[in-house]
């Protein structure tokens, strides 16, 4: 996705939201809207989620499970087997539990690693932090990265303002 | 031609030897050497080889000799074994020979001469005496004062020192006297006579109030020969008649406890009895189960009372045991073997002539007449008045502290001597180790006032210079010199008047003075493992407490713990209280041995001093009054709770009775298959514990356990890994147990089971392994315990000062750590690598556990059980064979077998 | 200034503007003098041993343990609020969840460190974890402490990545609010690059979710293992079925009472009335209403298995319990954990502050004696007649637990102080929603 565009911002969610509409009609594309808080249920459709995140959380639990329990087979039965309590060495039911735990262990750490992929962090510098504005979107303003560039900023003005946009800005590349 | 590593090696030890020499020739305290003369080791030496050696010798008790082996291991002394060639031990010990490793390397052992409390020397003491010596003209003024010994050479001395000085005198003294046995054989054939029993012989047995287990000369002989008589088939009958309970009324049948008084006059009745002398008595139904029984057993049975008991007491079972054909059957008489039998009046008379100021020059060899002698003698103020005096002592006590002199005495494991068992039999002592300290032994020092410069070794083979060298160096290999028993002789019963005894007033208690079960007179306060070896029943450390029934406690709003005020011949000492199961009523038992002042670091100062209450005329048995203080005193037990009721631990059966066995239970796993090599198990005989501690002493000596002191064990962390329990069993006359608990050593061991690093597991050969290595210290192993017979060191509990008296082949605990009983796995590598050298397996008894060897009873075997011939073996098939919590699955390999009982159904109603 | 604004700022301010005032500085000075008891304490204990304390033969377990079991099933409530409520779209969660969860990362911070304290050798405890090593050595997998290992282990992770990823919008916000250039590296760093995208959004809304659904589990099994550290033990009062569900419905029982403290000092000290309301108490106070009957079942059933089961050992323990040397303890803490909890049928005391401080303190107390009665009423006796023990903590016992309180309050004091108390974006939302 590029990051290169014209940010627009608005003050409150629904002018966001209509502006992103109206916007789109026009024929410009919205790259991706940057809001204090969580977009509207109406837009967090499933099909929205990134997909990438809970099958993550299936291939860690089955990496931390049958690995822990894998483990344990190997060193209780091969690497070191010795008589604990007159029990097997293949205890196999008192290996559930650490297994169990790594499981749920595992799935988080997926969920975890996938989140950052799927929402590019960390990031410490971003085209967008170099808007003074922008400091705003995590506080009360609302702001529409479109795919423009300075030389549509007049061509767009007019409808900004019948969109009730706060302000405009240009987000480049880092030169 | 030695190779390059051979010549290395050879260069080293070279350089050791110089190393040893320059450290012995500096010295310095504390440096092992060997003694100065030939010792013979007991088997072959191995010199060479670094192996412990085992040294034939003997220890005194009370001037009796018990055989001991003595371990040495670097030189060290580190462990004593019982001497199965020796007529006093057969292989048992008791808890004092045990704790003699103990004593001699003490840090609070006395080291340097004093001369008024300031460092002084032996030749400048060697002078002084000598001058003294010389003015005394012939010695008058001159006095002597030892304990009562057995010991040819000191007597040889004696009569040499006597012969030399004509004038001078020599007295004797110790508290825990035998004057009674020998005065009351006077009164009973006319001369003061030995007595010594043969129980294998025995079918009916009558303990007056005599523990005749543990506290008699030749106890260790007696205890391993009432055990070998329980195992025949036959029953015997063994009742016990005493005012407090003791080892005898584990294992009686019947046991009773009764006032001293009435213990008199039930021998008196008893006598009538025989007699068909019917007469009233409170106790007929106990009386004339007790004659019937001993009727159908003339000739097989014995009557005993105890060293203590009055002298009219022990002239009235003499003459019982006359009329039941006993005498020459199961009792034999001697000629005494102490050398002085009226100890009281000897000291009292040397304490007159003290005060007299007849006394100028007084030497005392051992003991420790200012605490232990009579309160109405006040022999420390007799002693200030003696103008020169000199102690020779293995502790600065009470009465170094009254004398001019301090001297240190020599530990008899490392001063040569010699002494005589109960039955005669003579043992040379030879020492396992020179002096730690500038200390001489009580001969050595009586050569130098006579002034000889022997050494302690020529002054004993002079007393036997009739031994060829031959003779003599078997002597010092077996620990016996063959042939030297005392003979057994015949006395002729005379008639006596049996005076009854004196009816008291109501408003007094008995007072009864009873040596300490560990510390004895006080003898053995300095000793840390005796102080803190729990007291049978009591199960009280490092203190002394009054005991009491419980009806007279609860008369008196007594409970345990409170400090009472005990009131008796004018003085009153303040004592803590125990309220004991079994305890005779209106009477308080009252031990001695503590409320030392000057008796070392950790000893001094515990306890009350029950002989501040004692006088020459009721040595033994006074009568007093109580008070409560109000007061409380915490005592620092090792067991709280002792009363059982039908689900006790120590099962009983009547008879040869069989024991149910547990049921299997389900488990979710298949047993681990069972291994073809050795399995280990133990099994525990409770009808031959006598419940004495020497396996808990011995378990002690063997592996390095740490003692920690009394704080610490009243917060309950003491530390031995082998306890006896006591229980009470409620009856009418409560039945008292005991029961060894070391480790089970559970096949599907709970404890294992929860140790997160598996610093506890299972070895082939079955045996429950702590890897102290790998210990974290969780603890849930202990929590997880049914039998809680593991050990956590919740400090540093082990110290450099006891490294050098510790067994080199037992890793030493730091805190942090759990441990517990090993089953000795050092004890059984030691004889597997011997074993696998000759490429055999173990023969059964080859390996002993400490506990197993120390113990006089042989109650506990151990060996391996995949061998159906070896005899633990044998013991776990025996059908009063159980195993402790069995109900929880555990499958502990140590097993128990069940207490017989045989007893007359009249007595029990 | 808008409605969200004034949420922001009130966070931010908070966090990064609000000088200490005096009750503050009183605050983090009892923080302080605690936090030196516990270095005494520690310091002394890893100089003597665990010897200090009052443990003894056969009580090998005492006040260590307690406090750890107590500090972790108050983590729980953490947890549960934040994730069950999540899943359950309980959205006045967002009031209370982000200190729930601060409140289960320092609870379970601080229990961990008991278990390690408690060690005879605790300079050894990671050989409890699996690792490669010269020896060859593994844990002993069948020990319920390995278990317990693996499960705190796991839980402090999650619960420290759950509360972490939960937080980046509003550190987001911090960082963009910050005043100081120190504060906006801190902040800046702490937000990854935050820039609330609505792809960032999605992937949050969808990691929130799934952390959630992985946390409930967790948590659960991770009181059941606390239990198993004593179930699996064939200790008699320990050895019980019961004890899984019994442990998780306690620690739950003591969340909740300790959220409802916090909430109603942090209210209080930061006047966010606003932000947590009445019937955010009101609704806590139910929780733990209802939660309360749960324990108070699981005691009946616990009175009730000995006897069903005849086992004399269990009966015995159980009677010992009732007129035993520490029967007071059982007592008080049914009186503290089965009695008090019932003053919150009445609306009236639901919506009384004061009463519902003092109830919650009492819960909190209760089950802390409830640890500790389980532990030692259980260890004292025996299987054998002849093992008795009496334990009662030495002055180093209690200098550890207040010392673990100082370090609690500690890092609570910090959190407030630096990262924001509730979770803003979802309380803009909330606004948003019912505006």
């Amino acid at each position: 996705m590029s990051e290169r565009g014209l940010l627009i911002e608005f003050d409150s969610a629904d002018a966001l939201q209509r502006a992103r509409d109206a916007l789109l009609e026009d024929g410009w594309m919205p790259l991706d809207a940057f809001t204090p808080t969580p977009p509207a249920e109406n837009e967090t459709a499933p099909a929205l989620y990134p997909r990438s995140l809970p099958i993550a959380a299936l291939f860690g639990g089955l990496v931390g499970g049958i690995g822990c329990f894998a483990m344990e087979c190997y060193a209780a039965m091969v690497g070191y087997p010795i008589n604990v309590a007159g029990r097997p060495d293949a205890s196999l039911i008192a290996f559930v539990p650490p297994a169990l735990e790594t499981t749920l262990l595992g799935a988080a750490m997926g969920v975890v690693i996938a989140f950052l992929f799927a929402a590019r962090l960390p990031r410490f510098h971003h085209p967008l932090f170099d808007v003074e504005d922008f400091a705003h979107a995590s506080d009360h303003r609302y702001f529409l990265l479109i795919d423009a560039h300075d030389g549509q900023r007049e061509r767009l003005h007019d409808r900004l303002r019948a969109l009730r946009a706060v302000s405009v800005h240009e987000v480049r590349d880092d030169a | 031609m030695p190779s390059l590593t051979d010549a290395a090696i050879e260069s080293r030890r070279d350089f050791l030897k110089a190393l040893a020499l320059s450290v012995g020739g500096s010295a310095l305290v504390g440096c092992a050497r060997a003694p100065d003369d030939p010792i013979i080791p007991s088997v072959a030496d191995r010199a060479g080889e670094d192996l412990p050696m085992f040294y034939a010798t003997a220890l005194t008790r009370n001037g009796y000799a018990n055989g001991v082996l003595v371990k040495t291991r670097y030189g060290h002394p580190i462990k004593i074994e019982g001497n199965p060639s020796h007529p006093a031990s057969l292989g048992g010990t008791d808890i004092f020979s045990q704790a003699n490793i103990f004593s001699l390397w003490s840090d609070e052992r006395s080291k340097s001469v004093l001369r008024r409390g300031s460092l002084s020397s032996w030749p400048t003491f060697g002078e002084e005496l000598a001058a003294r010596l010389a003015t005394s003209r012939n010695g008058s003024g001159v006095r002597i004062l030892a304990e009562p010994s057995t010991s040819p050479t000191l007597q040889r001395l004696k009569k040499n020192f006597l012969a030399r000085f004509p004038a001078a005198a020599w007295h004797t003294y110790q508290s825990l006297s035998r004057d009674n046995v020998y005065a009351g054989a006077k009164l009973a054939f006319g001369e003061a006579l030995e007595t010594r029993y043969d129980f294998t012989r025995c079918d009916v047995m009558v303990a007056l109030d005599a523990d005749f287990l543990t506290t008699l000369p030749g106890s260790v002989r007696y205890a391993h020969d009432f055990a070998t008589r329980r195992t025949h088939s036959a029953p015997t009958r063994v009742y016990s008649l005493e005012t407090s309970p003791n080892a005898v009324s584990i294992l009686a049948d019947h046991r009773r406890a009764l006032r001293p008084n009435e213990i008199h006059s039930f021998a008196a009745a008893l006598l009538d009895s025989l007699d068909n002398k019917a007469t009233d008595s409170p106790f007929a139904k106990w009386r004339d189960a007790i004659v019937a029984d001993l009727s159908n057993a003339r000739g097989r049975s014995i009557v005993v009372c105890a060293d203590h008991a009055p002298p009219e007491l022990h002239a009235v079972v003499h003459t019982i045991n006359a009329k039941l054909g006993n005498l020459g059957a199961t009792i034999f008489l001697a000629e005494p073997l102490l050398d002085e039998t009226d100890q009281l009046s000897s000291l009292r008379t040397l304490t007159d002539e003290m005060r007299a100021g007849n006394v100028e020059t007084l030497l005392v060899i051992g003991g420790d007449p200012a605490y232990t002698a009579p309160a109405d003698f006040a022999f420390a103020g007799a002693l200030d008045r003696v103008a020169w005096s000199a102690h020779l002592a293995t502790e600065n006590d009470e009465t170094s502290l009254h004398c001019d002199w301090h001297l240190p005495l020599s530990q008899e494991l490392e001063a040569w001597g010699d002494a005589r068992a109960f039955d005669g039999t003579a043992s040379v002592q030879q020492p396992t180790i020179a002096p730690l300290h500038d200390s001489k032994s009580g001969i050595e020092w009586l050569a130098m006032a006579l002034g000889e410069s022997t050494t302690g070794h020529d002054l004993v083979r002079e007393t036997w210079r009739s031994l060829s060298d031959d003779v003599w160096k078997n002597a010092l290999r077996d620990g016996v010199v063959a042939n030297s028993s005392a003979p057994s002789r015949q006395a002729t019963l005379r008639t006596f008047d049996i005076k009854p005894p004196s009816t008291s007033a109501t408003d007094t208690l008995d007072f009864v003075f009873r040596a300490d079960p560990t510390v004895g007179d006080g003898a053995h306060a300095g000793n840390a493992w005796l102080q803190e070896l729990p007291k049978p029943f009591t199960q009280l450390t490092w203190s002394n407490a009054a005991l009491l029934g419980p009806e007279t406690a609860k008369r008196l709003g007594i409970v345990d713990e409170d400090v009472i005020r005990l009131v008796a011949n004018g003085v009153s000492v303040e004592a803590p209280v125990i309220v004991q199961d079994g305890h005779a009523e209106q009477c308080v038992t009252l031990p001695l041995g503590y409320g030392r002042t000057r008796a070392g670091g950790s000893a001094s100062g515990i306890g009350f001093d029950a002989g501040a209450l004692r006088v020459a005329e009721r040595f033994w048995q006074t009568r007093g009054t109580v008070q409560k203080t109000g007061f409380v005193r915490p005592l620092a037990r090792t067991q709280r709770h002792a009363v059982v009721g039908k689900d006790s631990p120590v099962r009983v059966v009547a008879g040869d009775a069989a024991i149910a066995p547990n049921e299997t239970q389900p488990s979710l796993f298949a047993p681990r298959a069972s291994t073809t090599g050795y399995a280990w198990g133990m099994a525990i005989n409770l009808d031959a514990c006598i419940g004495c501690n020497t396996c808990t002493i011995a378990c002690q000596s063997e592996n390095n356990i740490s003692s920690v002191g009394r704080d610490q064990v009243r917060r309950g962390r003491a530390m031995h890994w082998i306890r006896i329990d006591h229980y009470v069993e409620p009856a009418a006359q409560p039945r008292l147990h005991a029961q060894p608990v070391p480790c089970m050593h559970c096949e599907d061991a709970p404890c294992e089971l929860v140790c997160p690093v598996g610093a506890t597991v299972h070895d082939s050969e079955g045996l429950n392994l702590q890897v102290y290595n790998r210990c974290v210290g969780t603890r849930f192993c202990s929590n997880n315990c049914p039998y809680k017979v593991r050990r956590f060191n919740f400090l540093q509990f082990s110290t450099e000062a006891s490294r050098d008296s510790q067994n080199p082949d037992v890793t030493v605990r730091n805190r942090g750590v759990m441990e517990k009983c090993t089953y000795c796995i050092q004890r059984i590598e030691t004889a597997r690598i011997e074993t696998d050298r000759d490429g055999r397996k173990l023969r059964d008894g080859e390996v002993l556990t400490a506990c197993q060897a120390a113990c006089p009873t042989s109650a506990i075997v151990f060996g391996d059980i995949n061998d159906p011939s070896s005899a633990v073996s044998r013991a776990k098939a025996d059908t009063r064979n159980y195993a402790l919590l069995g109900e929880l699955n555990t499958r502990p390999r140590t097993t128990y077998l069940a207490k017989r009982r045989n007893a007359r159904t009249e007595l029990d109603e | 200034m808008s409605a969200q604004n004034v949420i922001a700022a009130r966070v931010a301010d908070i966090a990064q503007r609000t000088p200490w005032r005096t009750r503050g500085r009183v605050a983090v000075w009892i923080a302080g003098a605690l936090l030196a008891a516990l270095i005494v304490a520690v310091t002394m204990l890893l100089a003597k041993g665990t010897g200090i304390w009052g443990l003894d033969r056969p009580v090998m377990w005492g006040l260590a343990i307690a406090n750890y079991v107590w500090w972790i099933g108050m983590g729980m409530a953490g947890t549960f609020i934040s994730a069950a409520l999540l899943l359950l779209r309980q959205d006045w969660r967002a009031s209370v969840n982000r200190f729930a969860e601060a409140m289960t990362v320092f609870a379970v911070s601080v229990s961990g460190l008991f278990p390690i304290f408690h060690l005879g050798r605790p300079w050894f405890f990671y050989w409890v974890a699996p690792y490669p090593n010269a020896m060859g050595t593994w844990p002993q997998w069948r020990s319920s402490l390995t278990w317990d290992f693996f499960a705190i282990s796991a839980y402090l992770i999650v619960s420290i990545v759950y509360w972490y990823i939960g937080m980046l919008p509003d550190l987001a916000t911090l960082r963009d609010a910050a005043t100081t250039q120190r504060q906006r590296y801190f902040y800046g760093f702490l937000a990854l690059g935050w820039r609330g995208a609505s792809t960032q959004w999605r992937a949050h809304a969808s990691a929130a979710r799934l952390l959630a659904g992985l946390a409930v589990p967790l948590v659960f099994s991770v009181h059941t293992m606390v239990a198993l550290d004593f179930s699996q033990g064939i200790v008699a009062g320990w050895h019980s079925s019961l004890f899984g569900p019994f442990f998780v419905g306690g620690a739950l029982f003591s969340g909740f009472a300790m959220t409802l403290v916090l909430a109603i000092v942090l209210r209080r000290a930061f006047a966010l009335d606003r932000l947590i309301t009445d019937t955010d108490l009101d609704r806590l106070a139910k929780l733990l209403l209802a939660v309360g009957i749960f324990v108070a079942y699981c005691y009946a059933v616990e009175l009730l298995i000995p006897f069903y089961s005849g086992d004399a050992q269990e009966i015995a323990a159980t009677t010992a319990r009732f007129d035993g040397p520490f029967a007071w303890l059982y007592w008080l803490t049914l009186i503290c954990n089965v009695v008090v909890p019932q003053a919150l049928w009445s609306p009236t005391v639901r919506r009384n502050r004061g009463a519902l401080l003092v109830i919650g303190t009492t819960v909190v107390v209760g089950m802390w004696l409830e640890r500790f009665m389980l532990i030692v009423t259980s260890l004292y006796r025996s299987y054998l007649p002849s093992v008795e023990g009496r334990y009662w903590p030495t002055v180093w016992d209690w200098l550890l637990l207040i010392g673990s309180i100082g370090l609690f309050i500690a890092m609570f004091l910090l959190f407030v102080r630096l990262l924001p108390v509730v979770s803003v974006y979802e309380l803009r939302k909330r606004r948003e929603q019912t505006a």
